[in-house]
C-alpha cells in the first residue's frame, strides 16, 4: 500500500474504525514512520476527549482487579521487599520479574505492602510472594529479556533504565541495582547526556549524588566500541576538560567520584586507557540544572 | 496511600506501576475509570460487557506498564485508547447487537451530538461541545458513528450511503480540525 493510502487511513485507524487486514497493514507502517505515528497518537489524543470525563467508577469493579493482581503463587520463595531495587536481590528473583512481566502465569505476582487509604478503594495488605526459577530457566528468561530490551529500546525515561538494570544485573549484579536504586532516589541529581545539537534525545545519564560524591553512569544504550577504544568521561572544570574517569568500551553502569565543582560533563572515545585530554570530538554532552 | 501518589505525574504513576505498586494502580483507577467506563458502555450499550472491558484495561495496566509511551499522550487517552479498541472488539462479534445498534446510531446521529450530562470538567466540555458543533455535518456524524457507534469506516459509508474514500477522508479531516480547535485544551490538560 502506498504511503498516502496509508495516510488516509490514519483517522479511521485512530478510532478502530478500518478492517483487520487494514489494521495489520497500518502496523506494519507505523512501526517505521514516526510522522505517521505521531498523527495517530494526535488523533487519538482528540478521540478521548468525546466521550464524558466520567464519574466516579463503581468499588465492585476496582474490587475485582484487585482480586485479580493480589492472587498468589503457591511454591517456595522469600518474601522480598517489593518497593523497588531491593526486589532485584538476586539474578533468579530477576529472572522472575521478567518472565512475570512477559506474560507468565497471573500468579507469580509479587509485590511489597501496601496501605489501605481513604480515598481510594480499600485494598488488602498483601504478603509478597515470589517462586523460584531453576536455573536451567534462564536461557528462557534471556530470551524474554531480549525481546522486552527489544520493545522498549525506542524509549527514554525511567521505565527503560528499569527494564535495562535487569538486562545488566544478569550480568554484571550489584552495580546496576545500586544505579537503579540511586535513580530513583528523589535526592539524586540526574545528568542527561545526548549528542550535541538541539533537541536530540539523551543516550546516557549520570545519576549523582553530591552528598557523597559519588556518580552512576548509565549507558545502556551506547554502540560498543572497538576492543583497544574506550569511553572516557570529561568535566568541563574552570573551562577545561578534566577527565572523570575511563568507562571502558561497552559502560552500561560505573560508579565514579566527582567534584562538587562539576556540573558539564562530556564523553568523548579514546584509545584504551583514557588519554589526558580529550582527543576525539564530543560524542555526548549535558549540563546539570542550575539551582 | 503515599501523599505523592496523588499529585504524580503520568510517567510517574506508570512508573510506580511497574514497580508493582497496587496503590498506584489504584490512584489510575480512581483517575480515570470513570470515563474508561462511560466509554466502553457507550459503546457498548450494556454495562456488564462494559465493566469487563473497563477490568481487562486496567489489568492489562498492570501487567504491561511499558506499553504506555508518555511522549505519545496522556495516561487518560492511553487508556481510552486501549478501552475503545476492546469494546469494539466485543461490539464486532456480536452481530446481532450490531444490527440494533446501526439504527440506533444513524437515529442519534442524524438527530444532533448530545454531549454527556455529567462531566467532571464543564469547561473543557463546554469546548468540546463547541468544537463538534462547529464541524461540517458530514464529518460530526462520521466520526460521531466510528467512534461511538464503533462501526468501521465502510460500515458508516453504507448507513450514511457515502462512498468510501468520502468518509474515510471526512473522519481525518474532522479529527485533524478539532485537533486545531483543541489545543489549548490539550496542551493544559494531561499529567
Amino acid at each position: 500500500m502506498r504511503h498516502a493510502e496509508i495516510e488516509e487511513l490514519l483517522g479511521a485507524y485512530a478510532l478502530d474504525a478500518v478492517e483487520p487486514e487494514e489494521a495489520r497493514l497500518v502496523e506494519e507502517h507505523l512501526a517505521t514512520c514516526p510522522r505517521c505515528r505521531a498523527e495517530v497518537a494526535t488523533h487519538r489524543q482528540v478521540a478521548s476527549l468525546l466521550g464524558d470525563s466520567g464519574g466516579a467508577a463503581p468499588e465492585t469493579l476496582w474490587a475485582r482487579i484487585a482480586g485479580e493482581i493480589d492472587a498468589e503463587s503457591a511454591g517456595p520463595g522469600g518474601p522480598v521487599d517489593g518497593s523497588g531495587p531491593k526486589a532485584l536481590a538476586s539474578i533468579v528473583a530477576l529472572g522472575e520479574v521478567v518472565a512475570s512481566r512477559e506474560g507468565g502465569p497471573r500468579d507469580e505476582r509479587r509485590g511489597g505492602p501496601t496501605e489501605p487509604a481513604a480515598s481510594t478503594p480499600a485494598l488488602r495488605r498483601r504478603r509478597p510472594a515470589g517462586r523460584r526459577f531453576a536455573l536451567a530457566g534462564l536461557g528462557a528468561v534471556a530470551a524474554a529479556l531480549a525481546l522486552v530490551v527489544g520493545l522498549l529500546a525506542s524509549q527514554v525515561g525511567s521505565l527503560n533504565d528499569r527494564v535495562a538494570v535487569v538486562q545488566s544485573a544478569l550480568s554484571s549484579g550489584s552495580l546496576a541495582e545500586q544505579a537503579l536504586a540511586a535513580s530513583l532516589d528523589p535526592r539524586s541529581e540526574r545528568v542527561d547526556l545526548a549528542s550535541p545539537g538541539a533537541g536530540r534525545a539523551p543516550t546516557a545519564s549520570l545519576v549523582l549524588d553530591r552528598a557523597s560524591g559519588t556518580a552512576f553512569w548509565i549507558g545502556t544504550k551506547l554502540p560498543a566500541l572497538a576492543r583497544d577504544r574506550t569511553y572516557q568521561l570529561w568535566s568541563l572544570v574552570g573551562g577545561k576538560p578534566v577527565s572523570v574517569g575511563v568507562l571502558g568500551a561497552l559502560p552500561h553502569y560505573a560508579e565514579l567520584r566527582v567534584e562538587p565543582d562539576m556540573s558539564t560533563f562530556m564523553v568523548s572515545n579514546e584509545p584504551e586507557g583514557g588519554s589526558q585530554a580529550p582527543t576525539t570530538p564530543v560524542l555526548l554532552q549535558g549540563s546539570a540544572a542550575a539551582l | 496511600m503515599r501523599p505523592d501518589l496523588q499529585n504524580a505525574s503520568d510517567a510517574n504513576l506508570v512508573l510506580s506501576i511497574a514497580r508493582w505498586h497496587e496503590d498506584a494502580l489504584a490512584e489510575a483507577y480512581r483517575r480515570h475509570a470513570g470515563a474508561v467506563l462511560g466509554l466502553a458502555r457507550r459503546v457498548l450499550y450494556d454495562g456488564a460487557l462494559a465493566e469487563e472491558v473497563a477490568q481487562e484495561v486496567f489489568l492489562r495496566l498492570w501487567s504491561a506498564p511499558e506499553r504506555f509511551d508518555p511522549g505519545r499522550g496522556t495516561l487518560r487517552s492511553f487508556l481510552l485508547a486501549q478501552t475503545h479498541g476492546r469494546a469494539v472488539d466485543v461490539l464486532r462479534s456480536e452481530t446481532s447487537r450490531r444490527r440494533r445498534e446501526q439504527r440506533e446510531a444513524v437515529e442519534t446521529a442524524a438527530a444532533g451530538y448530545d454531549v454527556e450530562h455529567e462531566v467532571s470538567d464543564l469547561a473543557v466540555a463546554e469546548q468540546v461541545r463547541e468544537a463538534l458543533g462547529g464541524l461540517p455535518e458530514g464529518q460530526r456524524q462520521a466520526i460521531e458513528l466510528a467512534y461511538f457507534g464503533g462501526h468501521s469506516y465502510r460500515e458508516v459509508a453504507s448507513m450514511l450511503g457515502e462512498p468510501e474514500g468520502t468518509v474515510k477522508s471526512r473522519i481525518r479531516a474532522g479529527l485533524s480540525r478539532l485537533h486545531l480547535q483543541l489545543e489549548p485544551v490539550l496542551a493544559g490538560g494531561g499529567g
